[in-house]
Order: C-alpha cells, then structure tokens, then sequence
C-alpha cells in the first residue's frame, strides 16, 4: 500500500509541510501584504523627468500622457520624455505645472503654481491672461460638464466658460457662478458638485444645494479645512474620504460608509481615484499608497516598490494602468502582474528552477539547479533532505507515477525516488556516458523508462537496460518522455521523434522533427517542441510545423502545457508564450496567414524571460489551474483566468523630422498639418514616429513605407525612427503603423506627406523637355531589339536545355554499352587469368587461356563498336563521303534491301557540320532498323548549285507525323529531336513525310559553303 | 589443398548473372568433383532455382533485369531465411554496402575478385542438409 504522506515524514525526508487546513488555491500563496499583486515600474530625474515631483497627470485623447512638475510638462509615449517649460517653449504660462485637464475635444489645459494658465491645442502652446477673459489669480479647478462645456473655476472669483477663444460668462456659468468654490467636481451623471471649506454643495437645477460633513468617529477630532479627497464613483456620486472615514455623497445624501478604517485617521488622504474596474485607490500625504481589493486593504509603499510614500496625484491610463505622481520621487506606474515570481528570498534554495511536480493536491515538488529539491506549500518552501553521500543537488526531471512514486533524476547522474517513505536509487550502467536524467516516465505496465544523453534506460523488474539509436531510436540523446492514453511511449531525442509501441520502435515524421525537447499530448493531437526548430503538431500521422517566421516570437520550444481555456503555453530558452490553438488551426488551414502569440517578459512579472530548457516538466498545471513554470529567475505562477490580453490599438503619431541633422517640425509645433516640404538638395531624412502603448513599449512593433520609394511595410521592429538618404525629388507618402504588446496593430497608423523639392535641373520641366526627344527615338530602336533579343534568347535557352538532355541520354548509353559488354569481358579475362595464376586449375590451362583470348577479341570488338559509334573513324581519315558509303555498307549487312546513291560531297562543309551530315543519314537510317519494320530502304546524296540534298526513304509502317509532333515523348523517342535540332544548326530544311501504312520520306537540303560551325 | 577431400560432401552453387561468359568463368573455379554449379540468368530465376535446388550457396548479380540481385536476395531471404547469398557488383561503395547487408546477404565481393568469393565459399563448412 502506497501511502504518499506517509512518505514524506520519514527519517531521510525532514520536511515539515504547513497544514493550513486552507483550500489550495490563491488563498494559499503568500498574502498580498506579501507578495504585490501589481508590478510597479518608476522613473525618476535619471531616465528623463525634468524635476522629481509629479503634481498632476493627465492623458489627452491622442494618447499621450502629460505630467506637471515643478520644472515644466512632460510629455511621455513609455519610452522619452519631452520636456517642456515656458523659458523654452512659447506659450508656456510661467511656474511649476500644478494643475493638467485633458478635455474631450483634445485641447491640455496647464495650470501652475504662479497662476498662470495655459492650453496646448493643435500642437500649439497658447498663455490665456486677461484679454482671454481670466480674472486675476488664474484658474484652479477645471470641469468639462456632460455638454463639453469647459468651464474653469477661477480661485474664489468666478467661474466662466471656454467658448473656444476665451472665457466667457454665460447662462450656463451664471448659476454656477453663485457658489464661491474651491474647486468642482462632478459624477458620472453629470451633477455638479463643489467643495466648501467645511462641506460640500452639489447643483440642483440652478440652486446650489449644501451638505455638511459627517462627524468624525468617537474619539477623533474633525480634520482641517480642505483636507479631504474625493473622486467619481461608479455607483453613483463622489467618494469623499474625510473625517477619518470614506464615504459615498449622492446628490444630497450620505449613501454608503465603507466602515471603520483603523488606518485612515492616521493618515492625510490627498487624492483618491476609483479605478475602472471598481478598485479604490488613496493617495495619502506620506503614508503611501491604498486600495482595496475585495473587503481588505492592502498598503502599497516605498517597501513595495514605490519611490516615497508622498502622492501627489493619480491616474488610471487607458490601458487600465494606475500612474502615480510622487512628491520628491519622481513617477511610478503600477500595473497587475500577470506572474507572481518566487525567488530564494521567499525561501527557494536557488532561483533557477528545472523541473515541477504536483505530488498531493497542494504540494509542490520544484527541482533546482544545484539547490536540490524544495517542496512548496501555500506559501511555504521546504528543502528536501536527502541520505548522507548522495548528491542530489541537480535536479533534471522530476516524475510522480501511478502509484504515487516520485521520481528524480539528477546531472551527475542519479535516478532516485521517494517511495512508502524511503528513499531509493536506481543502478545506472555506464553512468559516465548517460552524465544526466532528462526524462522518466513508468508506463502502464509498470516498466521504469529514463531519458539520458547515452539513449534511454529501461528497468523491467529492477534490471537496466539501454536502448540507443542501433535499436531503433531517432538519436541516443534523448530529451523528453510522454505516454500517451492509448500507451505509446514518445521519446523525444536530438534528431527526432520516436514511438514505442507493442515493443517497437518507430521514427516519427522522419527529418521534419529535430531536437525534441519535449512532447504534449491534448486530445487527438500530439505537440511537440523543438529547441531551435519551433513547435509541431502530429494530427492525423500529418505533421504541421510552426516557426517564428510564421508568427511564433521565437523557435526554442522547449516545454508545452495548454491551460484548458484553448491555449498552448510554451516555454524555452527565449522565454514563455502562450497561443490559442485556434490560432494555429487557423495558419494550418490558411485562414490566418501570420500566428499571434504573446511572449511574456519581465514586465509582466515573470523573474526571467528564460526558462532553463530540456527539463522534464519546466511547466506544470496545478490541479487549480495555476500554470508553474521554472525559469531561471525563480518560480512564477499565473492564472490563465486572469490573462487579459491588451485590446487597444495603440495610437500612431509622427514626433519629429530631421533633415540633414537639423530639425524641422516637431509634433508639437504643426501637429495640424501632415505635409513636409524638404528643401532642394538635402541628402538624409529622419522620421521620428511612436506608438502610445504604455503596458510594455518594448513590445510595441512597427512597420512602416515611403510610398513612391519603399516596395513593402518595412518592419523594424520596436525603432522608433525611419531614415531615408538621397531621396530624388518627388512627392512621397510616408505611413507607420504599430502594434500593442499583444500584436493588436493600428493599421490606420500615422502617415506624412513628404514633398522632396527638386533644383531648377531637376524639375520635370526641364527633365522632360531634355528627356522627351531621346526617349521617343531611342524606344522604337529599343523595343525592337528587346523583343528579337528576348526571342533569340528564349531560342538559345530551350535549345541548350534539349542539348544537355540528349547529351546526358548519350552518355548513359554509352556507359552501359562499356559496363555490360566492354565490362564483362574485362571481368571474365581477369578472374580466368587469376584462376589460371593460382595453379589450382579445376580446368585445363589451355582451355582456360583459349576462353581468355576468346573474351579478350570480344572485348576488343566492343572497344571498336563503341569508338566508332561516338565517332566514324572514316569521317577523319577519308572524308564524309567515304564514311556515309560504309554506314551505307554496314546497314546493309543488317539484311535490309538498302539502295543507295551518293555523290561526292567531301570538303562543301566545316568538319563540325559535315558529323551533323553523317549523324542525320545514321539516325534515319537507325530509325528504320529499329522502328519502321521496313525491307527496302533508299538514300540519296545530291548536289546542285549550292545546295545539298539528303533523302532517306523506307516502305516500313510509317507513322501519323502530325500527332507524333503534338507529343513530344513520341519525337524523343524517334531521335527526331535531335534530327530536327542538327538541320536547324546548319541552317537547313527538314521535312518529314510519313502516314501510317505508307512508308516514310525524309528529306534534308542544306546550303554550302556553311561557315565554320560552332 | 586443391581438390576437396571426399569425406565432405559436394557443394551446391547457384549462380545466377545476365552474361554467359561470366558465369562458365565462374564455373571454371571449381572442379566438377567440388561443386556443382546451377547457372540462372536473373533474380526470378534464382528464386525459382532456389527453391527447388535448396543450394548451399547463392553466388548473385548485383546488377540484372527484370529482377536485380538484392530483391532477389530480400525475397529468398524471406523465404528461406537459413539461405547464404554472396551477392557480387562491379560497382562498390558504402551505400551498396549497406544495401547489401539489409537485404541479408552473407558477403560481397567485387566481380573482378572471384577468387574471394571462392575463398569464401570454401572457408564455410557445407551445412549438412
């Protein structure tokens, strides 16, 4: 009887496991006061701030995000800061940025501490004063009401309307006006309200309606005038937190408590925000950051990561980001982490972490890279003691079998496990060269199998066995292990994949797999990765390969897990992503023509991109869904519930324009226009483009084209500027186009007319006049000679190709006419020759040397035959007429009735055409051996004037020409080709007539003299 | 050395090659008294003879139409599995190497180097059937 828990609590194994009692689950890792649920990220004067205090913050519409500092405005798109104040940017009301409104229509009002005030609109920078309808003392508060009137509190004077030049008072600021506030506010539903020194009033038609604030708790006292935070809330109303409590105001009525708060007394709330998924955030004078999740709050301070605890202001960006301005501490975002990581300061014995295993529901088994094995808890680690002298410190893979076994195996190399709480190793043979356990597995009949790089052990009843690739495997490394439910054992090696089955082995897939460092089963579908190679699906015995060209981020899949939501997640050397097998469905169909998967990086929480690879599961899901991997940087953990991929498109705007060095526009000065004119003769052009995507700017990509230049979408990457050298004068259109850290792109992007101005020489004036006479003579020479040269090439090219082909088909058959005549002979004389030289003579030596000089002659025959065929000895010494009468000869030993008539034709041709002469009679008159099945044959040779005549005819069974030139198979084999190809090169006629039945006549005129041939 | 003593028993070979001439060279190695030497020009032959003459040795043409020597290896092998086939080529290579010891054959000699498959063939007791 196996009893797991039992196994743990023996004299070899001291390990304390902390029952909670607690359900597993998320209640069980480290509390939040523990282990942040958000990843914070800051920026201070180092990475670009002006000055170290963020005051305000606000997001315009085109995305951007602006921070108000004592030192100027900030301009921010995740990656730069710009910078602006008024003694370098006209327009800039003077003092420190204390006040930022973005409204809806996209103009940035700027408020500062010297009451100035300015607005940013269409890339311009304007200061408002008097004339603009300010009073004296600037404004303070600014509010946009449901009609997108911008309306502006004027500290305690006035509050007027913006009606697009200046500030006027109206019928809608009349009634408004009659409160003296210190700023406004006002709900989701539009109802005004505004802060008193002692209380507050909301705007009920257009009578001013006060309310007084609650009385502190007993025992406190009630805080000073103005001390209060309030902010919209979803369920209606503001939340005000003041007098020690927090409280929902509707209209008139206190609605909601939210109870005694021990630490809010002692704390100075100074901005507050309820978040877009109803979190409420506080923040305090000092104390930090608050916000409550679910019942509880939960502090986020300098101890969590923030710069200091002072909050100045707070915002939630699109993305659902919540930023946070500091005083003295300069910025930071906060972010919810998809991955918590756990690292040797929680209580891992070292941070790169190899293998996983869920023993009990609850327990997890995490394998080290020389910190041995530590099992989680909650929230618990505990290190696995093992047995004196064994050195356990490397764990490779880690396995719990049916029976409740764990099983361990190590770089060193061990195989050891954990069974009825004793701690056991298995006998490794040859041990050096196996160096490490990558994989193990026990199969279903109870067989122990173990993956090493010196191939794959197997203990059936206790006794080893190595199987390596002269049994059968792919490659004696071998990598991954996984029984499938219809008990095939997958052994994944450095040349491939696999099978066992019914004791067989059996290559998988042949060479499309390599480097298997591990095996996925999910329904039907078998996964496989591959270091370096990709990721592989087996449906069907069909194999179809995804690879980081197809859309994968990278090749090095290393481990697979899907999280049961319709996900693969992999994970490998160049880190972890997750795809929908949708997804790959659809690329393997051809619906989708590039994969979208999302890689995961630092920044959403994991220790490292890496995850040491070739470990036997890296990643394991938890019995309550929790994906684990290891990786270099500790143990993370994520909930695929909580994946909420980044949706939003981000926007694309085009910063800045340099040209020779020297900038020419930047976005904030014309951001109204979207033509560039660059200057006769400039040489270097320099685009400085961005996407505002703020959850991860290093993932953000872009592609971009200069119509009338560029080809394609040039992708680059996440760069953030295009160059363009010696652009000829024209008119371009340059777009750029980008995409979120979850590959959702904005394909609208961001586009710039660009108009190169040409020199007097260039224009298209003085061009075309120049231009226009030459190019009209020269096109009629120039399109003449491209279509004849085109159609002598196309001639050459197709004539070249026949050559080789029938070059190649003659040497074949001459190189079997020597191995099968010329050949045997040759081996015949030299094994009688050494049968003979033995003196073991089982024949007569006589009789021996008479077979030898009898296949010798044959051989010498041979050698005449074939010489002759590649070349007619007679065409050399006694000229072509001579050579045609003894191929005349020749045939008609054959026993064809040939009549022949020849007139001398020696020396009319070049040697070159005279072979092409004799190869068209020996040709023909092959053809009527071998095909036409004729008895009388006539040839005649003739000469007249300058002209030659060769007529080859038969009365044989003839053929239908017509057809047979229709089917270039049937020419080929009638050598006709070649016939046709040698008239052609002399610049002769051939003409065929044959019929079926009716014989055939060929006949071949040629001019002389010919010039020398090729 | 040069004639078989009496007390073994007489060998049977079968020779199966597309040239005439080769196989009487072949013949001449042994005297009648030694082996007797069965003659087939191809590999369905030689299967064919194979089965009926049960011969100690198969000496076969790597290289023969309409079926070549290592198919005709392959099938006999199957059939016959105790069958010693000692395949001979003009060509060599490992390739061929390979090919030939997949397909079962005992040994592989060049066809200019008889005398090894007759050094071969006499080296091996003749199995008493």
């Amino acid at each position: 009887m196996i009893r797991p828990r039992a196994a743990i609590a023996t004299a070899f194994v001291i390990l304390v496991l902390a029952q909670t009692g607690a359900q597993l689950g998320q209640a069980q890792v480290p509390s939040n006061s523990q282990k942040s649920a958000f990843l914070i990220q800051t920026w201070g004067v180092d990475d670009g701030l002006p000055q170290s205090s963020v005051i305000s913050i606000a997001q315009t519409p085109d995305g951007y995000l602006w921070f108000g500092t004592f030192d100027g405005l900030v301009r921010f798109d995740g990656v730069r800061f710009s910078v602006f104040d008024s003694s370098t940017t006209p327009g800039m009301a003077v003092g420190g940025i204390i006040k930022l409104y973005a409204d809806r229509s996209g103009r940035l009002w700027i408020g500062t501490a010297e009451g100035g005030l300015s607005v940013l609109e269409k890339g311009v920078f304007r200061k408002l004063g008097p004339s603009d309808g300010l009073s004296p003392g600037g404004g303070s508060s600014f509010l946009e009401t449901g009609q997108g009137s911008l309306l502006l509190a004027s500290g305690h004077l006035a509050t007027r309307k913006f009606d697009g030049a200046r500030f006027v008072e109206t019928a809608e600021t009349t009634p408004i006006a009659k409160i003296k506030a210190s700023s406004f506010e006002h709900d989701r539903s539009g109802v005004l309200y505004a802060s008193l020194p002692a209380g507050l009033a909301w705007l009920e038609g257009t009578e001013w309606r006060t309310v007084t604030f609650p009385l502190p708790p007993p025992g406190l006292a009630p805080v000073p005038t103005n001390a209060f935070a309030l902010t919209p809330a979803s369920a209606g109303g503001l939340w005000v937190t003041v007098n020690g409590q927090i409280l929902r105001l509707e209209k008139g009525a206190w609605a909601e408590n939210l109870g005694n708060i021990p630490w809010l007394p002692a704390i100075r709330p100074f901005t507050m925000l309820e978040d877009s998924s109803g979190l409420l955030w506080i923040g305090s004078y000092g104390a930090g950051l608050y916000h409550r999740r679910g019942m509880a709050w939960v502090r986020i301070s300098a101890e969590e990561g923030l710069p200091n605890g002072v909050i100045r202001a707070l915002l939630e960006d699109r993305e659902g980001s919540i930023w946070v301005g500091t005083d003295g501490g300069g910025l930071a975002r906060l972010k919810p982490k998809l991955f918590t990581n756990y690292t040797i300061k929680d209580g891992l014995p070292e941070n790169i972490v190899t293998s996983l295993c869920e023993v009990d529901q609850g327990s997890l088994w995490i394998g080290t890279h020389g910190g041995g094995l530590t099992v989680m808890r909650g929230s618990e680690f505990k290190k696995i003691e093992f047995p004196p002298r064994t050195n356990n410190r490397w764990i490779w893979s880690l396995y719990l079998d049916s029976s409740s076994t764990l099983w361990g195996g190590t770089f060193g190399p061990r195989l050891f496990y954990f069974r009825d709480g004793k701690y056991g190793e298995m006998e490794i043979p040859d041990a050096p060269e196996k160096r490490s356990i990558n994989a193990i597995v026990k199969d279903r009949h109870g067989v122990l199998w173990a993956g090493t790089r010196g191939g794959l052990l197997c203990y059936s009843n206790g006794i080893p066995r190595t199987f390596t690739a002269g049994d059968g495997l792919a490659d004696n490394s071998v990598h991954a292990l996984f029984e499938t439910a219809d008990g095939v054992l997958w052994i994944g090696t450095e040349e491939g994949l696999t099978s066992l089955s019914n004791g067989r082995f059996t290559r998988v897939a042949g060479d499309q797999l390599k480097k298997v460092y591990g095996v996925f089963a999910l329904g039907a579908d078998l996964w496989v990765g591959m270091k370096k190679v990709g990721l592989a699906r087996i449906r069907d015995g069909r194999v179809s390969v995804y690879r980081k060209a197809d859309g994968l981020p990278h090749d090095h899949v290393e481990s697979i897990v899907a999280d049961g939501m319709g996900n693969l997640w992999a994970s490998g050397h160049h880190g972890i992503f997750r795809v929908a097998l949708a997804e790959l469905d659809a690329f393997s169909e051809g619906r989708k023509k590039t994969i979208d998967a999302f890689l995961y990086g630092r920044d959403d929480g994991l220790g490292s991109r890496e995850c040491p690879g070739g470990h036997q599961h890296n990643v394991w899901q938890s019995s309550d869904g929790r994906l684990w991997f290891g990786t270099v940087g500790g143990l993370s953990v994520i909930d695929p519930h909580q994946v909420k991929p980044n949706i939003l498109p981000p926007p694309v705007w085009i910063e800045d324009i340099f040209t020779d060095a020297k900038e020419q526009r930047s976005a904030i000065q014309s951001a109204s226009t979207n033509e560039m004119i660059v200057p006769a003769g400039t040489k270097q052009l320099e685009i400085h483009y961005t996407a505002l995507s703020f959850l991860a700017p290093g993932q953000v990509l872009f592609k971009y084209r200069l119509d009338g230049y560029d080809q394609d979408w040039i992708p680059v990457g996440n760069r953030r500027v295009a160059y363009y050298q010696g652009l000829p004068p024209g008119p371009y259109h340059f777009r750029v186009i980008a995409c979120n850290n979850n590959g959702v792109w904005n394909k609208t992007g961001a586009a710039l007319a660009v108009v190169m101005q040409p020199f007097f020489w260039q224009t298209i004036w003085f061009r075309g006049a120049a231009v226009m006479g030459v190019l009209l003579s020269g096109l009629f020479v120039y399109h003449r000679r491209v279509s004849m040269l085109q159609r002598e090439q196309r001639a050459q090219r197709e004539f070249s190709a026949r050559l080789i082909a029938s070059q190649e088909q003659e040497r074949k058959r001459v190189a079997g006419e020597i191995h099968d005549s010329l050949g045997q002979n040759l081996i015949v004389i030299k094994n009688r020759a050494d049968v003979a030289l033995s003196g073991d003579n089982v024949v007569p030596l006589a009789d021996q040397l008479a077979e030898i000089s009898r296949s010798a002659s044959e051989a010498i025959q041979e050698v005449r035959t074939i010489a002759h065929n590649l070349r007619p000895y007679q065409l050399d010494r006694l000229g072509l007429t001579k050579a045609l009468e003894a191929l005349v000869k020749q045939i008609k030993s054959s026993g064809l009735a040939l009549h022949a008539e020849i007139v001398s034709i020696d020396r009319l041709f070049a040697p070159a055409h005279e072979i092409n002469l004799y190869r068209v009679v020996q040709e023909s008159m092959n053809n009527i051996l071998k095909h036409s099945g004729a008895k009388t044959a006539w040839v005649t040779v003739k000469k007249e004037k300058a002209r030659v005549t060769i007529s080859v005819r038969d009365d044989g069974r003839g053929f239908d020409y017509p057809a047979l030139l229709n089917d270039p198979k049937g020419k080929r084999g009638l050598g006709l080709t070649g016939l046709i190809e040698r008239a052609r090169s002399m610049g002769g006629d051939l003409q065929i007539e044959s019929a079926p039945g009716q014989g055939t006549q060929l006949t071949f005129t040629v001019r002389f003299p010919l010039p020398p041939g090729p | 050395m040069t004639q078989n003593s009496g007390s073994k028993p007489k060998l049977k070979i079968l020779v199966a090659d597309d040239h005439p001439s080769f196989r009487r060279a072949f013949k001449s190695l042994f005297h009648p008294d030694e082996a007797e030497v069965l003659e087939c020009s191809d590999g369905y032959e030689a299967l064919i003879q194979y089965g009926e003459h049960r011969p100690h040795w198969v000496v076969m043409d790597y290289d023969m139409a309409p079926m070549d020597g290592l198919t005709a290896t392959e099938s006999i092998r199957k059939q016959f599995p105790e069958a010693r086939i000692l395949l001979i080529t003009l060509h060599d290579g490992d390739d061929i190497r390979e090919a030939v010891r997949k397909a079962g054959a005992v040994a592989f000699v060049r066809k200019e180097n008889l005398m090894q498959a007759r050094d071969i063939i006499r080296g091996t007791p003749a199995p008493q059937v």
